[in-house]
């Protein structure tokens, strides 16, 4: 069998019989999932990195434990999520913060800036707009937005990752979409 | 700022939200709305821009082999599979089970009480005829089985078990009892055993365990009736037993002096039985003849009847 056509349930059934290398399958499939969760929570692109490998790792000692009848992606995000609570309590900060990736991509865009034309730029500059907007918008909203334009899954997945229903996937991803366009025409 | 009324369209369209009809529409609209095509494009780029800054951005900072490595170098013990399992099917196996037992006990009458450790037994004699270790154990004299045991009894004899509770049997026939374990045991045994009162009682006959409860005796293997405190012989009592002064009457009462009895007869009930009365003749009498004929000499005085 294809590994690719492989489901999440029969790749953890092959990496808890043994085959660990199949686990990498899984990290293919949901890495930029959980790398884009985290990214607009937290400042440094380090601790994303940190979290991201934590969460997997984590879920790797648990694996056993997995629910089959439940979304894997939906139980990594739980995961990542109670890390990163745990990281902002040591931390001794709030989840949300004001000033993430912005920061991260401002210094990238700055260090390539003096060999890169206006236009380019211009385009990173107009990024972090779009990311500082995002950050602003509510939990509730952010999360199924970004799992919709960076991760392009279909409402229906949204609706079982977050265990929330179908209609209400769409009116939350619906409505942060009003207020990034409502923050567009006021900039 | 006036917005198209046809921009509500646009978030929409980008979700592929609208009917085939609308979609057709809003594509007409979007060729002569300056406004609502560039909104489109805007939201559309941002969208791309947005994808292709974090696909960026998560391209530079990959961590899938710093993972791999991590599980296979740390040498992360595999997940437990079949433990974890286990100990779920355990639980769940568990939880069954109590669950059983618990329904089960709420249709289950309590158990009935039984003595798990005899702390004295005592030995009382039925009849006359009843015997300890060769002697003769009179009427309710009782003897401490813990202190004659083992004790080899033949008759009838009324067993008191001093335990948690107590319980009262009674035997017939012929065993050797002693205490074993707690529990009355009775080896050789030829007899019945009867529970006469008190709680349930289990003992030990010929090696195996009885439980005496009311009513409920085992089998003899003889017959054991001559032994029966309520069938004992009586030989004499079929005659009349009578008091006189006449030498017939004192014939009879030499012969039953004569005769064994089991079963004392007191004199006084002799004096007022009515076969008694009935021998009564002549002018020999064993009243008084002194006293006033016609008058009961057994009669109370009469009684002052003045209302007071």
């Amino acid at each position: 069998m294809n590994r690719q056509e492989r489901t999440d349930v029969e790749l953890v059934q092959a990496v808890l019989a043994g085959e660990l290398e199949q686990f990498a399958d899984l990290v293919e499939r949901y890495e930029k999932l959980v790398f884009s969760f985290l990214l607009t929570r937290l400042n440094d692109l380090q601790e994303v990195e940190d979290i991201v490998q934590e969460t997997f790792v984590k879920a790797f000692r648990h694996l056993a434990t997995f629910d089959c009848e439940r979304r894997f992606a939906a139980w990594l995000l739980t995961i990542a999520r109670n890390l990163l609570i745990d990281s902002r309590r040591k931390a001794g900060r709030s989840i949300a913060s004001t000033d993430l990736v912005n920061e991260v991509m401002l210094t990238d865009s700055a260090r390539e800036a003096a060999s890169q034309p206006a236009e380019v730029v211009v385009r990173r500059e107009r990024f972090r707009t779009i990311v500082v907007m995002i950050q602003e918008l509510p939990e509730e909203l952010r999360t199924p937005f970004l799992m919709r334009v960076i991760n392009e899954l279909p409402y229906q997945e949204i609706a079982e990752v977050l265990d929330v229903p179908l209609q209400t996937v769409k009116n939350r991803i619906f409505k942060a979409r009003e207020i990034l366009r409502e923050k567009r025409e006021n900039l | 700022m006036n917005r198209c009324p046809e921009s509500d369209k646009i978030l929409l369209f980008c979700e592929r939200e609208l009917s085939d009809v609308e979609q057709a529409q809003f594509e007409l609209h979007l060729k002569t709305c300056i406004e609502c095509r560039h909104e489109l494009e805007q939201t559309v780029a941002d969208d791309e821009l947005l994808r292709a800054g974090i696909d960026e951005a998560f391209a530079r900072h990959r961590v899938n082999h710093r993972i791999m490595e991590q599980i296979r170098n740390e040498k992360i013990a595999r997940p437990a599979a079949d433990v974890y399992k286990g100990w779920r099917y355990f639980w769940l196996t568990a939880f069954a089970l109590l669950t059983i037992v618990a329904v089960i006990s709420l249709y289950t009458p309590a158990p009935q009480k039984y003595h798990g450790h005899a702390n004295a037994v005592m030995i009382q004699a039925l009849n006359e005829e009843s015997v300890i270790k060769g002697e003769k154990l009179a009427v309710d004299q009782l003897c401490d089985l813990a202190t004659c045991e083992p004790a080899s009894l033949n008759g009838c004899f009324l067993f008191t078990v001093a335990g948690n509770q107590t319980s009262v049997f009674k035997m017939s026939g012929r065993a050797t009892a002693r205490i074993s374990n707690g529990l009355p045991e009775f080896s050789d045994a030829e007899a019945t055993f009867e529970l006469v009162s008190g709680s349930i009682i289990t003992i030990l006959v010929n090696g195996s365990q009885l439980k005496l409860e009311r009513k409920t005796m085992i089998p003899a293997p003889f017959d054991t009736s001559d032994l029966e405190p309520d069938q004992v012989n009586l030989p004499t009592i079929d005659k009349p037993l009578v008091a006189s002064t006449t030498d017939k009457t004192d014939a009879i009462i030499d012969g039953v002096a004569e005769e064994p009895c089991l079963v004392d007869a007191p004199a006084g009930n002799a004096s007022t039985t009515e076969p008694a009365a009935a021998t009564v003749s002549g002018s020999e009498t064993w009243v008084d003849p002194t006293l006033t004929p016609g008058k009961n000499p057994f009669a109370d005085e009469p009684l002052e009847l003045d209302g007071n």
